[in-house]
């Protein structure tokens, strides 16, 4: 608790002295969005450390920062309290810590644990052996009806989870969410607006529009795969057209385009974290690294399993990556993927302070 | 060019050798040391303080004042080069260098657009700051950000920056200027260069210089910015024969919270609270008409009043009804329930601070109260009368907040001409040696300040300073 209240006073020391310089004003919506506050509550400091983005253009412009005696660091006070308010929100905060603490390996240790299952349970229980050619049919190792309720059942949950912590995080904020909002949201969140990428410095330029362009990579990525799954779904339940499909088929080129993005941009992120080593002002540094790498992992076994369809491994990899599907939607309210609603809903309520939103 | 000829009292072997010498590592030091590598000199430029402290009082800085004949970028609707010349008249009382004056007003539209071809970016006028948004162009990211993006700009140009790396002792042979000693984290170097860009500041940080010229009040004084502008070039200068301009009492300075540090305390430890408030002495005693003109127009005088009190110290003192009316300060607010406590928490005499505060409650004339206009709320029959936002002090809880001097920079320069050189005592230039920022400030500011004007003398006297520097580096090698 000592360490909570720390990070709040920090954070509300720091927002006093950004209140009384404003130079920072327009770099993002921040500190428009702190303009109108006289004081910095729980809340309103959960609200602001949800907008902003990580970027670091207010450390660099602070005069304020360390050596000089003030000390002022947004970036990383608002680190601290963004991850307190992940912390705080979660479904279960003790799952939560147990995450955070072992960051970086969580995700792709649990994908490897129901890996591990899923394939000793087809052992056990299939007909079919794993280690032999199917012809790309994987239904003959899993049933589909076993594989969509096993995928259903986790993804409900992830999402679940998500949704409670969205709904914690909305109800102590108290905004009404129009759609006026939420357009503007979406914009913002889908374009990356507050990544600070156009600010100066030329090394620091580089490698923010890595970071933009290898971020859309990801999602990009992953949009197709889960556009592909869905065709896929639509074809076995309404065309009556089973999988595998072939590669030159709608949902076999969404799926493989989409892989390769995502393996593309989880690759770039996760070089980039590495090339720019840990500087102490990233509160969620191992879980953006676990959520990069278990999204790697997401793109790698899949793309794996489209070449090793026709091969005799091909269930291993499917148990594989099925593994790191389901791990990557049971732990969805618990790694960095709870930043979509918080960042979204922090987004839309700025949109909706009539005199915030008066960036360039 | 070779080097021939013998140097002055060189028993040094010489470290460093360089086309343009820039002394200094603020706005018009960078601006010099990356007109003249465009111009194709070599360029060195030498920064007293470590790279986290880099760039002077410029890192404090949010704006300039540019001319404009119609909007551009952030900068709404005009302001023409008279309106900024009649400004410009009116805060100097007519100290100044009138064609250089006109000089910097004329070439400040270019400078805005000079910064932006070297990646630099603006902002709207930040909320809050009154009505500058025709007047001031503010920098995105503030004065650091700025400094950032021109050193970046000058590394990227090939400028040798060094850091830690103070100039001791110039060396001429009559009035040119040979070489530079300089101490370079802790140890000896010379530097021999052929024209020197002196643009390293003022004198503020150095209080014995402040006190030479204010006596023990200046021990009192609040340094608002960095503290390595101690003047080492500034006094070289004067001493070898350098015009003086201004004088060394003259200085940007505006009452601060009393509570900010020392040095460095820039842009947070501005109070605004004057207009609304009643101001008094270490007494208990009003000394000045709180309510003159609106904010803007008279910050900057309030820095000498508040020097001239005893201690130099003051206190502004509202009540309920004003708290809201300004921008949050830095620090909390001296927190009553009656004008006798908040005189005991400040250590004032409370009798003394109640008396004024009766008195002036007294004198309160009624009127509408409008602090965007110079409304008709006045006191009648005090000496000195507040006639504007002039409201009884009555609505407990009462707030104070403690005022002493804060200094910008100092005024005390050295004689420039058009072409930033530096000038003798019979109005000749010197050869290779030219001005920019603070240090030759006083010829345009002979007194008093206008918001924005000091980014802009750096800036148009920087690019000055450097375009010439570099064209006699170029006429000498022509020559040889």
């Amino acid at each position: 608790m000592n360490s909570i209240n720390k990070t709040i006073a920090t954070a509300q020391r720091s927002m006093q002295i950004c209140n009384a310089c404003r130079y920072c004003e327009n770099l993002c919506a921040v500190f428009p969005a702190m303009t109108d506050m006289r004081d910095f509550d729980t809340p309103s400091l959960d609200y602001l450390a949800n907008l902003c983005h990580q970027c670091g253009a207010c450390f660099e412009a602070c005069q304020y920062a360390p050596p000089h005696p003030f000390a002022v660091n947004v970036k990383q006070a608002l680190s601290e309290q963004r991850a307190d308010s992940y912390a705080r929100v979660s479904p279960s905060r003790r799952i939560w810590t147990l995450v955070q603490r072992h960051g970086a390996i969580a995700g792709v240790a649990l994908a490897a644990l129901f890996s591990i299952i899923l394939i000793i349970a087809t052992a056990w229980t299939s007909s079919a052996s794993l280690l032999v050619n199917h012809d790309g049919n994987f239904y003959a190792l899993m049933p589909h009806g076993v594989m969509a309720f096993l995928g259903l059942v986790s993804f409900a949950f992830g999402v679940l989870g998500s949704i409670l912590a969205a709904h914690r995080f909305q109800r102590d904020a108290g905004a009404k969410l129009d759609r006026v909002a939420w357009r503007g949201a979406l914009r913002d969140a889908t374009t990356l607006r507050y990544l600070g990428d156009d600010l100066c410095g030329a090394e620091r330029l580089l490698l923010k529009r890595w970071q933009k362009h290898l971020h859309h990579f990801m999602t990009g990525g992953f949009l197709l795969c889960f556009v592909s799954t869905s065709l896929g779904t639509l074809a076995h339940y309404v065309l009556d057209s089973p999988a595998p499909y072939p590669w030159y088929s709608l949902t076999g080129l969404t799926g493989s385009v989409g892989g390769l993005a995502m393996l593309l941009g989880t690759t770039g992120l996760i070089g980039l974290k590495m090339y720019r080593p840990a500087q102490g002002d990233d509160a969620t540094r191992a879980m953006d690294v676990g959520l990069v790498t278990l999204l790697w992992g997401v793109a790698a076994t899949g793309l794996l399993l489209r070449f090793a369809g026709d091969s005799s491994v091909m269930g291993l990899v499917l148990m594989v990556h099925l593994g790191f599907v389901f791990a990557f939607f049971v732990t969805l309210p618990f790694s960095k993927m709870i930043h979509i609603p918080l960042r979204l809903l922090a987004l839309a309520r700025f949109h909706t302070r009539a005199g915030s939103h008066r960036l360039t | 060019m070779s080097m021939s000829g013998a140097e002055s009292g060189a028993s040094e072997t010489v470290d460093f050798s360089t086309d343009v010498l820039v002394a200094g590592g603020g706005n018009a030091a960078l601006t010099a040391a990356i007109c003249a590598a465009e111009a194709g000199a070599r360029v060195m430029l030498v920064e007293a303080a470590p790279q986290q402290w880099r760039g002077g009082n410029s890192c404090h800085t949010r704006n300039l004042r540019s001319y404009h004949d119609q909007p551009y970028d952030v900068l709404v609707e005009s302001y023409s080069e008279q309106e900024y010349w009649e400004d410009l008249l009116r805060v100097t009382a007519g100290k100044l260098d009138e064609p250089l004056a006109r000089m910097t007003i004329r070439e400040s539209g270019n400078a805005m657009r000079w910064m932006q071809r070297q990646g630099v970016r603006f902002q709207p006028a930040l909320s809050g700051t009154l009505s500058l948004s025709r007047t001031n162009a503010f920098f995105l990211g503030g004065g650091k950000t700025l400094m950032n993006q021109l050193y970046a700009r000058a590394q990227a140009l090939g400028v040798d920056i060094h850091y830690e790396t103070a100039i001791e002792q110039l060396h001429f042979e009559g009035s040119e200027l040979k070489s530079v000693g300089v101490r370079r984290r802790g140890f000896p170097a010379r530097v021999r260069a052929r024209a020197l860009v002196a643009a390293s500041g003022g004198f503020e940080s150095n209080l014995d210089w402040l006190a030479e010229a204010w006596g023990d009040a200046a021990r009192n004084f609040l340094i608002r910015g960095t503290t390595y502008n101690k003047g080492v070039v500034l006094r070289q200068l004067l001493d070898h024969g350098a015009a003086p301009v201004s004088t060394a009492d003259q200085c940007h300075a505006v009452a601060i919270d009393a509570r900010a540090p020392k040095y460095d305390g820039g842009i947070a430890s501005r109070l605004d609270c004057v207009p609304f408030s009643i101001v008094v002495n270490r007494n208990g005693e009003r000394f000045y008409d709180e309510g003159e003109d609106f904010w803007p127009k008279r910050y900057a005088i309030w820095g000498r009043l508040v020097a001239a009190q005893p201690d130099q110290i003051g206190y502004s003192i509202i009540d309920s009804k004003s708290i809201d009316l300004f921008m949050p300060s830095l620090f909390a607010p001296v927190v009553a329930d009656t004008i006798e406590d908040i005189a005991r928490q400040l250590n004032l005499d409370p009798h003394a601070v109640g008396a004024t505060v009766d008195r002036y409650n007294a004198a309160v004339v009624d009127g509408s109260f409008d602090h965007q206009q110079l409304d008709d709320c006045h006191t009648e029959g005090l000496s000195p009368d507040k006639t504007h936002w002039a409201r009884r002090l009555d609505e407990p809880p009462y707030y104070a907040y403690p005022l002493r001097p804060g200094i910008t920079f100092t005024y005390l320069g050295v004689k420039v001409n058009d072409r930033a050189q530096v000038l003798d005592h019979n109005a000749q230039p010197w050869t290779n040696v030219f001005a920019a920022g603070e240090l030759m400030a006083g010829n345009v500011l002979g007194q008093g300040y206008l918001g924005g004007i000091g980014m802009t003398i750096g800036t148009v006297f920087g690019q000055i300073a450097g375009e010439q520097a570099a064209r006699y580096v170029a006429a000498l090698s022509d020559a040889a």
